[in-house]
């Protein structure tokens, strides 16, 4: 039954109070605040813990449906890589057929090249020879003279012509080393006999220096050993004034005092000149193709320019490193080392 | 002493005919490789100066025939290229040329090279 609580003027309700621990109670009213204390204490604690527990889990759902959503976002994008990986597979199966294709394609320029070049060389050298030599009936001076000078253009342009594509081959991959073994000292004797005459008409002294642990025979491409050593000289003598020296000195070489060399034992050709030196800023461009210095005696002097670039690819074909010490006025050294795989110590 | 020169280039052919001439050899002369098998054959030379780069038969091709061919097969054969590209020589000389030279040829050394092989 409804009544009213006299003090708060609210409603109270009948409830039962039990009395003692026998069962026993009284029938009382209670007033509505009294009787919803109970759930309003519940809510004041169970509320902001429900809507924390929503928020929480409102979160973690949010969480894992984003990384639900990133996972399918992942797996769709390793999907494309590894689409994208298959078709820069093939597409670099591609180049490199296309790559072989244009080293072959660039070969076959090089044979073509070679031929093109040499075929009017041979009527340019053939015909000034025959002239020159008389058998179309004896020259005046000056028509000997002048052909001369095309026989000499004619065979400048045959060293250029060979040294380019040498060059080239070497960078097509073309080049290829014929590897024996053969005598270190006869080889160098070789390259400094076919300059004694040149360096006698200058009056230079040359002389050839072989350590005894440096005579022995070492496995290289003998033919391109020469050329190397017959570039070095060649060019000692050209840049050495009237009665200056030129040495060339065989030694060992441990690769390990120098980084750019993997170890083991090389030989080492040092050829010294007392010649004009080259300054720093030049030393840096001189194994460059084209980089003729343009100061001094090499204005009288001719080569095609690509003898030194030619020489250090072919020194470093053969695992060995080549460099020069130098200071103007005073002469230059040249080195190159080679790695000796010896079969005769 | 005969030779026989096959050359499809004008100028190289002139120089060969006249240099070998100056130094007293008689020379015939054939434009590709096919009209050197026939020279050959019917004029068998003491030597064949046979230039490989040619159009139509090319000289291996004819190196090859002339070597095989029992009339032909005893003529010295010198290969004569401007390639020059390495390992040519043992490629000629493996299919049966006799020497192989380089151009641009030497003046010098070509007729006392011939003489030589003539022997």
């Amino acid at each position: 039954m409804e009544t009213v609580d006299p003090e708060t003027k609210q409603p109270t309700y009948t409830g039962y109070r039990a009395i003692g621990a026998h069962g026993w109670g009284i029938l009382v009213d209670i007033p509505l605040r009294v009787l919803t204390a109970p759930l309003r204490e519940t809510l004041g604690w169970l509320l902001p813990i429900t809507l924390l527990a929503v928020m929480l889990g409102g979160y973690g759902g949010y969480r894992w449906a984003l990384q639900l959503e990133a996972e399918k976002v992942i797996s769709l994008q390793l999907r494309a890589h590894t689409r994208d990986l298959a078709a820069l597979n093939e597409d670099m199966t591609i180049l490199n057929q296309q790559l072989a294709v244009a080293s072959d394609a660039k070969s076959d320029f090089l044979a073509s090249m070679s031929h093109e070049l040499r075929t009017p060389l041979n009527s340019i050298i053939g015909f000034s020879q025959i002239l020159e030599d008389g058998l179309t009936g004896e020259l005046n001076d000056k028509q000997k003279e002048y052909i001369g000078y095309v026989l000499a253009s004619g065979n400048h342009l045959l060293a250029l012509i060979n040294d380019i594509l040498d060059v080239a081959k070497i960078e097509a991959g073309k080049a290829e080393l014929e590897v024996s073994p053969f005598p270190l000292r006869s080889a160098l004797e070789g390259a400094v006999a076919s300059l004694t005459d040149k360096a006698e008409a200058r009056r230079l002294s040359l002389t050839l220096v072989v350590t005894p642990d440096a005579d022995i025979d070492i496995l290289a491409d003998e033919r391109r050993f020469r050329q190397i050593a017959l570039n070095l000289l060649s060019n000692a003598v050209k840049f050495t004034p009237e009665g200056g020296a030129v040495t060339v000195k065989a030694q060992r070489f441990a690769g390990s005092e120098l980084a750019e060399l993997a170890a083991g034992d090389y030989v080492e050709i040092a050829v010294t000149d007392t010649g004009i030196g080259i300054s720093a800023a030049d030393q840096a461009k001189l194994f460059q193709p084209f980089s003729q210095l343009k100061s001094g005696l090499s204005k009288n002097v001719s080569g095609t320019g690509l003898g030194l670039a030619l020489t250090k690819k072919l020194v470093e074909m053969h695992g060995g490193a080549i460099w020069l010490q130098s200071e103007p006025g005073r002469g230059s050294t040249f080195t190159f080392v080679l790695p000796v795989k010896s079969l005769t110590q | 002493m005969k030779v026989l020169i096959v050359d499809d280039n004008e100028n190289n052919m002139t120089l060969l005919r006249d240099l070998l001439r100056f130094h007293g050899f008689d020379t015939i002369e054939a434009k590709d490789g096919a009209e050197g098998i026939a020279m050959a054959k019917a004029h068998r030379p003491d030597l064949i100066l046979l230039d490989i780069q040619m159009p139509g038969m090319d000289g291996v091709t004819a190196l090859r025939t002339l070597k095989a061919a029992v009339e032909t097969a005893r003529i010295k054969i010198v290969a004569l290229t401007s390639s020059a590209m390495r390992g040519d020589k043992e490629k000629f000389l493996a299919e049966g040329a006799d020497y192989y030279i380089s151009k641009p040829i030497d003046t010098r050394e070509l007729p006392q090279l011939l003489k030589q092989l003539m022997g």
